[in-house]
């Protein structure tokens, strides 16, 4: 065994490394990092098993290019396999997805926990739930963000209040907000609190330890008990594979490596179970550009500072502003040639504001030749949420002031004048029309007390196996309609407390 | 084998990116060295979809803008022609071809300081790609 070192990164080949401890927790995201963390402040020796690399704020690229190469899985390019190729955004490296998210904080709804209970026979999680988060806020010290920052944010502040529904500046694990609007690419400023930063560092001081570079090619089984995990590392610039690890546990593996990859690894592993990679669901989302004769600058300020949740139960969809680099805008923008340099010169006039469906669609996640497959179309009632979640936008742009919008639809005029928004509410509904996104992904390993329907039960653990349990968002069962990462953290606690009392 | 596709990448990127009285022709910004680094840096899947939509905005001319050449051979006008229709075509996958030549053409170009300027930005500093080693 090698001699306590709190972190091991890349190892060439014939420099194995083999580790014994507690509980190995594949993953450092929103859940990875959330279990290792209190596995850690209750004793328990703990290795964090990371894909990617760790990387400090210094380490943070500014460009989005940067952002893709360093800090997603798969260099940004994960699509669904369906009829419409829409992105899939995972966060890779130490602290997941939180390092590219925009660290937005919202509880868990309470229909959420009666809905688990009526559908899926779950117990009632909501006391322990809210009381964690209650927690978890004070960590990471959640604050609203402020409304000076960012003209786009204010912009929507004004549209919703002219049109008269609910709206809010977004509460985000968030020190004071510089406003760089870096978000996507890890905020160098080290003001948003992505769990590398904190929760990572404090299993460290716990003694724990940390291996990253190091995809876990499975878990390793002994009959039904999970007794460790094993891989080799991998460069994180050439993507070379290196030496082996093994990293044996005394007591379990908490599966936390993100939708796509909990599932996967665990079919990998040939886990038994006949829900593995069924009930996959997310949050499509699309967004809409508003115009502006006046300069907006969305690039300056909070990168989503407001945001509105009126629509959460009807029609079912969510409000954001979404400030995303000027690289990204490019691809945005329908046309190409001389046509696209024209319609970029507008950017600074531009504000994004996005909608992402409660959607009720489900999907897949299974094994594909290069690494997980997502196979997920959305239904035609989606769709209609979809639409009607983007005539919204429009019009709350048109009530800040817009004198256009650009809804990049296929089919539909490049931008859109107010008494043209009939041609909106006429918008085909085939997915393949639309420019969309999966973000805030479920499933895969859903939780449920009947191992017919599900994959864990209500602790997290993988029916009929000892020692493996789920600690990341694979195991939610349902869409949330509502950012999802202090839901994901919460139940990562709730998890990792659960795995306490029983060993 | 890997310079043509090189070449093919480069040739997409820039059509599409033009550049205009206001902004600056990505073939103006390092693109050689751009697309060299993206082979390296993206994944395998990545590079192949950017290689393969490079290919396919070459070869398409004949249902964009209904000319049998390749996209090499068209007159200037005509190849800005073929990247407005590519990009706005009714075939989904041409659209969506085009967008995935137009995303790693705006990744260097918008990063570029001179668009960054023009957009009222300070330059990036370099991306430090550095990660903790111990």
């Amino acid at each position: 065994m090698a001699d306590h070192v709190s972190h091991y990164a890349y190892r060439p080949k014939g420099d194995p490394l083999a580790l014994d401890v507690d509980w190995v927790v594949v993953g450092s995201g929103a859940g990875g990092a959330t279990a290792a963390v209190s596995l850690a402040r209750g004793g328990a020796s703990v290795a964090i098993v990371e894909a990617g690399a760790w990387r400090d704020p210094e380490h943070y690229p500014q460009s989005a290019y940067g952002g893709m190469r360093d800090m997603m899985a798969d260099f940004g390019g994960s699509v669904t396999s369906a009829a419409a190729q829409w992105p899939i955004v995972q966060g890779r490296g130490v602290g997941g997805t939180t390092l590219i998210n925009s660290a937005i904080c919202v509880r868990t709804p309470g229909d959420i926990f009666q809905q688990w209970q009526r559908e899926h026979g779950l117990p009632d999680y909501s006391e322990r739930i809210w009381a964690i988060q209650d927690d978890l806020e004070d960590e990471l010290a959640a604050t609203e963000t402020p409304l000076a920052l960012g003209r786009s944010n204010q912009l929507a502040k004004t549209g919703a209040a002219a049109l008269g529904y609910d709206n809010h500046l977004t509460t985000r694990y968030v020190r004071d907000c510089a406003g760089s609007g870096q978000c996507l690419q890890g905020c160098g400023a080290q003001r948003k609190q992505s769990l590398n930063l904190n929760f990572v560092p404090e299993t460290l001081r716990l003694g724990g330890t940390v291996v990253s570079c190091a995809p876990v090619h499975r878990v390793l089984l002994e009959g039904t008990r999970a007794v460790g995990v094993t891989g080799h590392f991998q460069h994180p610039r050439t993507k070379r594979w290196g030496a082996h690890f093994t990293i044996r546990c005394r007591k379990g593996v908490m599966m936390a490596a993100s939708v796509l990859q909990s599932p996967l690894l665990l079919l990998r592993s040939r886990v038994r179970s006949r829900r593995l990679g069924y009930e996959f669901r997310a949050h499509p989302g699309t967004g809409v550009f508003g115009v502006y004769k006046d300069i907006v600058d969305m690039n300056k300020g909070a990168t989503q500072g407001w945001a509105s949740s009126a629509f959460r139960d009807e029609p079912g969809f969510k409000l954001e502003t979404l400030s995303i680099p000027p690289e990204l805008v490019a691809s945005r923008l329908k046309g190409g040639g001389r046509q696209l340099m024209e319609r970029f010169a507008e950017y600074r006039h531009l504000a994004m504001w996005v909608m992402a469906v409660r959607a009720e669609t489900t999907g897949t996640v299974g094994r594909g030749p290069l690494g997980p497959t997502v196979r997920y179309l959305l239904d035609e009632a989606d769709m209609r949420r979809l639409r009607a979640g983007a005539i919204h936008v429009a019009k709350t742009h048109f009530a800040a002031g817009a004198s256009h919008v650009i809804p990049g639809i296929h089919g539909l005029p490049y931008k859109l004048t107010p008494d043209q928004l009939g041609l909106l509410e006429d918008a085909p509904l085939q997915p393949w029309h639309w420019v969309g996104v999966l973000s805030h992904l479920f499933g895969g390993c859903v939780m449920g007390a009947d191992p017919q329907r599900s994959v864990c039960d209500e602790q997290g653990r993988v029916h009929g196996y000892q020692g493996l349990v789920i600690a990341d968002a694979s195991q939610i069962p349902t869409n949330l309609g509502v950012n999802p990462q202090h839901t994901i953290m919460a139940l990562a606690r709730l998890r990792a407390e659960q795995a306490l009392n029983s060993t | 084998m890997e310079a043509p596709l090189k070449w093919m990448v480069r040739f997409a990127l820039s059509a599409m990116m033009p550049g205009s009285d206001q902004l600056p022709a990505i073939g103006d910004l390092g693109l050689r060295s751009y697309v060299d680094g993206l082979a390296t840096d993206a994944s395998w899947t990545f590079w192949m979809g950017t290689v393969l939509c490079s290919i396919g905005f070459m070869i398409t001319p004949f249902m964009t803008i209904y000319v049998p050449l390749p996209a090499a051979l068209l007159s200037s006008s005509q190849l800005d022609r073929h990247a407005m229709a590519m990009a706005n075509h009714r075939v989904y996958l041409l659209r969506q071809a085009a967008m995935m030549v137009k995303m790693v053409a705006g990744l260097q170009w918008a990063a570029s300081p001179e668009v960054r300027a023009h957009l009222g930005l300070i330059p990036y500093a370099p991306d430090p790609d550095a990660w903790r080693t111990t």
